[in-house]
């Protein structure tokens, strides 16, 4: 039913999807704690660092990318010598330039779920002998559940559609670096091809709403399960 | 219990500087914004004081001069909030054993006995949304109580609830305040409250205890007046049970000089002691003793004038009465009539039924 060609955009779009969003949820939850909770001096430049991919124009972020992790960059050359990772024009830098693209919108949403938890839940804990640290991981963690898995699927939405970023950093590489929308995109520029492009269209639509249903199901439960008191 | 803070809030500086017993509920008394939950914020260490020190039989938790100040987790003290703040994602069970390490008392039926005393045996799987609010204060106090803390605070923990539900809890209060040997620090505005739980009072105003000791003499003190009057200026009065009526359902207290005064009945054995509360309202005044067999009044006591404090509308009357004290609420015209002096002798009379089991309180202690 789907071609090789298609089956392989799918499966590196969702591969590039996933990796960009499980490695930067741990760093949105702290990101989002911070600016949720903490009080200090450069707390509003913080903020401005971390949505500012979402007003940039994605086109910069791949150039700004391309110079810092192409293999002559500061960061891609210290990567090749010391790790011996190299991201430029590879999957992996299309996670990066997704995880980028899409790390403010899950930081918003999970720094809005921590402002509605009732801190003087908190406030018991610890009056129950429960550390700081045992009261994040047993009482606000469980608690913002909704709010990480509504941040996640903003991000794995904005992971699956990224574009300008992804063809600037990484270019166009069949099997590489062609996710769906990449796809499209030759498709579009391939003159008589213009049924493939539509298939590909469908399959994006069909890819999301199966997203967003599951996330709204899976999210109801989750607000069930810890339905608030008051 | 030695507590010595001082800190500066916004409308007024507190100031408290006390020491209380170790067992036992001590009431804290005062209107709202008299600094009662801020003195508990303190000892609990979510607020810092400005300076001052406070230790619990030799245990310091917190001294600005040595630098020690206890993180709230480390102080091991219970903190019953004024709503339950039970944990919304986690079932009765979880929340009770929050803070309870089965561990530290291996083979212990602590768990068991807090589940008894407090009836939580049916809740345990059910979830906090499911639950009214005297039971959600229920398993709050049994969560506090199974974290085996050295003191006990509550703020207000019945004020959220409706009267039903008040006097539903008010018993396992008492109950536990006898069966475990905590010191309870209870703030409440409610003079009910303190009538039917405190052992020891404090009263607090603008940040200072202006008085503190048993309940009779805190009650009874002219600076008292201004709380009482704004409900019903009443008295309490100690006694204890010295004989059931047999005909009708009546108990007598002996309050001491061969006073006794007959209330509705208490199903206590004789010799319980009592503590009552009697509304100046109920109270009048006669200069002869009335024939009780010409009148509906049982309780005439013979008595004398202690206080006069006159206002516009009436006079209240301070009368001393064994060692206990009664408030007569006498209008105006009647204090002119009878010429009433200071120290004069006269007769209080107290409707029996007008004393019923809203007013009567069992002290532990």
């Amino acid at each position: 039913m789907l071609t090789e060609f298609e089956i392989q955009a799918i499966s590196l779009s969702l591969k590039v999807a996933f990796s960009a969003v499980s490695f930067s949820l741990p760093l949105a939850i702290v990101t989002a704690w911070i600016l949720a909770r903490g009080n200090f001096y450069a707390k509003p430049l913080l903020d401005a660092i971390v949505h500012l991919p979402l007003v940039l124009p994605p086109v910069v972020i791949g150039y700004l990318l391309l110079i810092g992790f192409s293999q002559q960059g500061i960061i891609g050359a210290w990567l090749i010598e010391y790790l011996s990772v190299d991201i430029s024009f590879s999957w992996q830098g299309a996670a990066l330039a997704s995880a980028i693209v899409a790390f403010p919108l899950m930081v918003r949403a999970i720094k809005l779920s921590i402002e509605a938890v009732d801190s003087k839940l908190e406030q018991a804990a610890s009056t129950l002998g429960a550390s700081p640290f045992k009261v994040f991981f047993t009482i606000t963690l469980p608690l913002i559940v909704p709010g990480i898995l509504s941040g996640v699927i903003l991000a794995f939405a904005r992971s699956l559609g990224e574009f300008g970023a992804t063809i600037t950093f990484v270019s166009n590489i069949p099997e590489l670096t062609r996710t769906i929308p990449l796809a499209m995109y030759s498709f579009i520029q391939t003159p008589g091809a213009e049924q493939q492009a539509l298939r590909l269209c469908l399959i994006a639509i069909g890819i999301a709403l199966i997203a967003l249903i599951g996330s709204y199901s899976l999210e109801q439960k989750m607000r069930r399960r810890i339905a608030h008191q008051h | 219990m030695k507590i010595k803070l001082s800190k500066q809030l916004a409308q007024y500086k507190l100031e408290i500087d006390t020491q209380i017993s170790a067992t036992g509920i001590c009431v804290v008394f005062g209107r709202s914004g008299a600094g009662k939950t801020s003195m508990i914020n303190m000892l609990a260490g979510i607020d810092t004081p400005d300076s001052g020190s406070f230790s619990i039989a030799g245990r310091c938790f917190y001294h600005s001069q040595q630098g020690i100040n206890l993180a709230v987790h480390r102080r091991e003290i219970g903190y019953v909030f004024q709503q339950a703040r039970l944990f919304p994602h986690l079932n009765i069970e979880a929340n009770l054993k929050y803070g309870y390490s089965a561990k530290q008392d291996p083979g212990s039926d602590f768990y068991q006995n807090i589940i008894q005393l407090l009836q939580l045996q049916n809740l345990l799987k059910r979830y906090p949304t499911d639950l009214s609010g005297g039971e959600m204060q229920r398993v709050a106090i049994g969560r506090a109580l199974l974290r085996k803390p050295k003191l006990l605070l509550m703020d207000e923990p019945l004020s959220s609830l409706d009267l039903p539900r008040k006097l539903e809890l008010i018993p396992y209060l008492a109950k536990l305040n006898q069966q475990l040997q905590l010191p309870i620090l209870y703030v409440t505005h409610s003079l009910d409250e303190v009538l039917f739980l405190a052992d020891e009072m404090l009263l607090l105003d603008q940040g200072k205890i202006v008085l503190q000791g048993d309940v009779e003499t805190v009650w009874n003190n002219q600076k008292m007046q201004p709380w009482l009057q704004q409900n019903q200026l009443s008295a309490i009065v100690h006694g204890s049970i010295c004989a059931q009526h047999q005909d009708y359902p009546l108990t007598a207290l002996d309050l001491g000089a061969q006073q006794q005064l007959w209330v509705n009945k208490i199903d206590k054995t004789l010799g319980t002691n009592v503590r009552i509360r009697i509304y100046a309202k109920d109270v009048s005044l006669t200069l002869t003793r009335a024939n009780t067999a010409e009148t509906s009044i049982r309780n005439i006591f013979a008595c004398s004038i202690a206080d006069i404090i006159k206002s516009e509308q009436n006079v209240k009357i301070k009368l001393a009465l064994a060692d206990n004290f009664l408030w007569a609420d006498i209008t105006l015209w009647a204090f002119d009539e009878l010429q009433l002096q200071l120290h004069q002798q006269l007769y209080a009379q107290i409707k029996g039924v007008s004393i019923n089991n809203t007013d009567c309180a069992l002290p532990q202690h």
